[in-house]
């Protein structure tokens, strides 16, 4: 079985890659900081069964960097199925950063990207008898709505209303994958809540005031590892029935917002035209 | 209505960009240009297919006279008229007078002021008399304050508001939406977000968002409105300082330059 992780050097993205390699999945993890890279594939091979693991250097903040990151994993594929991809890289900006591409940045991390590489990915995911691509959105989301006249709050931008925002897209944008995807019974889409964990992504790129809040919710949060105790599951088996928001392995109920099928129509339609990626061929037999 | 492409000088660095992106989110095609090494390609093609605009882009080094000439026969080549200018190349380096390199400071001058004029004069040139034209320039809110340590950058940017103040006198029978933008630092790099921070709850209130530096900018120029201070706070404290004489400002600004020099233990 093979899993490719984004985001898999630290938190949750970390916690699950240590547990499947050690379960014997091959992990191919993708990460932005390259010496946290190394040593997280040194760790990774020596907790699989038979030493495999390989993590790659890639800043997933623009679709170029995803491009470059997708065609090294298609070369370690090598024509072999890809059973599952688990879009974790997430981040949290306070301040209004555009990257190179001119997209802001939380949206292009957290939505944009995870849109390009399932796309870029679904080739190899199609030759898998049950491929799953899991999106690790937040329970965040609840009571937000988008802005459609400015997607990624340009005009008037606030670090947490943006965070809510891509991850009211993450569960969107899994409806509308998932709808792409009804005649092809062997993919299935997922959008997770991970919980309240402890993790350092409210540090990076935060102003004193997220940095506050964000040390005390990580004194109440729970471990990254048991996020991915719970996530895990759904790498391996399917659960009947369908349902499109998890937590601990148990269906959730999204928020009314997120099940808007006119709102994951319209989003999708957004994300083709601004990566340029026409999704027509998903639903076809591979 | 038809527009005219607009020019973006700059337009791969953070403001750069998000003035790209506003432009481009009403409509308007763009000519872009940067320094050689700048990622406009990548800026490019992602505006084109997000807001269906046609997009040219230009590398050129604004500060040699010959780059820029050669820069205009390419815009002209494509486009036999601008719709507008939006004025944001310029430059600043760290260190007082006496520890910047000449060269230094002759880039100052030749980018933020002498490119800026050139490129508004050829840009002029190439504007449509029958419709509208747009001239937005960034200078900085430290135009209004004579800046020790900062000299040359804050009297570069007094010259160009003072300059576009005067033209907008010289040429107010045009049909030109003339307006300067004044802004404080803003968190768009590592190191402008880490000197905002260091600056604690100030640096905190007193800051406005590329964002939205953008798009009010483009707001004011479309109103003709001429000068845009960005943020509240920041009208507020320029009116407050515009009654106290020059030389105490820049007494005052030195003095609290030593002091943080001092408490970080240079």
């Amino acid at each position: 079985m093979t899993v490719v992780i984004t985001g898999c050097t630290s938190g949750i993205g970390l916690a699950l890659a240590k547990k499947l390699a050690s379960e014997g999945v091959f992990v191919i993890g993708v990460g932005r900081d390259e010496s946290k890279c190394i040593s997280v594939e040194t760790l990774l091979k020596s907790l699989h069964p038979e030493g495999l693991a390989q993590v790659i250097t890639a800043d997933l903040s623009t679709l170029k960097e995803a491009y470059k990151a997708t065609k090294e994993i298609l070369l370690t594929l090598h024509e072999t199925p890809l059973d599952a991809l688990i879009n974790n890289a997430g981040v949290f900006s306070s301040w209004y950063i555009t990257t190179s591409e001119g997209f802001e940045l939380q949206f292009a991390v957290n939505q944009l990207i995870p849109f390009a590489l399932t796309h870029l990915l679904m080739p190899a995911l199609q030759k898998s008898v049950s491929a799953k691509v899991i999106t690790v959105s937040s329970d965040s989301h609840q009571g937000f709505k988008l802005n459609w006249d400015d997607l990624q709050l340009s005009r008037h931008y606030n670090g947490l209303s943006a965070y809510r925002s891509t991850k009211l897209m993450n569960l969107l944008f899994t409806l509308e994958l998932s709808h792409k995807l009804e005649s092809k019974q062997n993919i299935t889409a997922y959008a997770v809540d991970p919980g309240l964990v402890a993790t350092d992504m409210g540090f990076k790129g935060t102003n004193w005031l997220a940095k506050t809040v964000w040390a005390y919710r990580k004194r109440k949060g729970r471990k990254p590892e048991e996020s991915a105790q719970g996530l895990a599951p759904l790498v391996y088996t399917t659960p009947s029935p369908w349902s499109l928001y998890w937590f601990d392995g148990k269906p959730k109920q999204p928020s009314p917002y997120a099940i808007d099928k006119d709102a994951a129509t319209r989003l999708w339609t957004e994300l083709e035209r601004m990566s340029g990626l026409d999704s027509s061929f998903y639903g076809l037999v591979g | 209505m038809f527009e005219n492409p607009l020019l973006i000088t700059g337009a791969a660095g953070g403001l750069g960009r998000a003035l790209s992106v506003e432009a481009a989110k009403r409509g308007w095609s763009l000519v872009l240009t940067d320094r050689p090494g700048t990622q406009l390609e990548d800026l490019a093609k992602a505006l084109e297919r997000s807001y269906g605009i046609r997009v040219q882009t230009l590398f050129c080094d604004l500060t040699d006279t010959k780059a820029r000439a050669l820069m205009f026969q390419k815009v002209q080549a494509l486009n036999p008229h601008l719709g507008g200018l939006v004025n944001v190349a310029g430059v600043d380096f760290e260190g007082t007078f006496e520890e910047l390199q000449p060269q230094e400071v002759q880039t100052i001058i030749r980018l933020n002021i002498e490119a800026t004029l050139d490129v508004t004069m050829r840009t002029l040139a190439l504007r449509d008399k029958e419709k509208r034209f747009l001239l937005i320039t960034i200078s900085s809110l430290a135009a209004f304050y004579p800046m020790p340590v900062k000299a040359t950058y804050a009297a570069s940017k007094r010259f160009l508001l003072d300059f576009f103040r005067a033209l907008k006198a010289e040429m107010r029978h045009e049909n030109i939406h003339m307006t300067v933008v004044c802004p404080a630092g803003m968190p768009t790099t590592p190191g402008a977000i880490k000197g905002i921070e260091l600056q604690g709850f100030w640096g905190q209130v007193t800051t406005v968002e590329s964002g939205t530096v953008a798009a009010e900018a483009f707001d004011y120029a479309l109103k003709g409105k001429f000068l845009y201070i960005p943020g509240r706070i920041n009208q507020a404290l320029q009116a407050l300082s515009s009654l106290v004489p020059p030389s105490s400002l820049a007494a005052y600004v030195a003095w609290r330059w030593r002091k943080n020099k001092r408490s970080a233990g240079i």
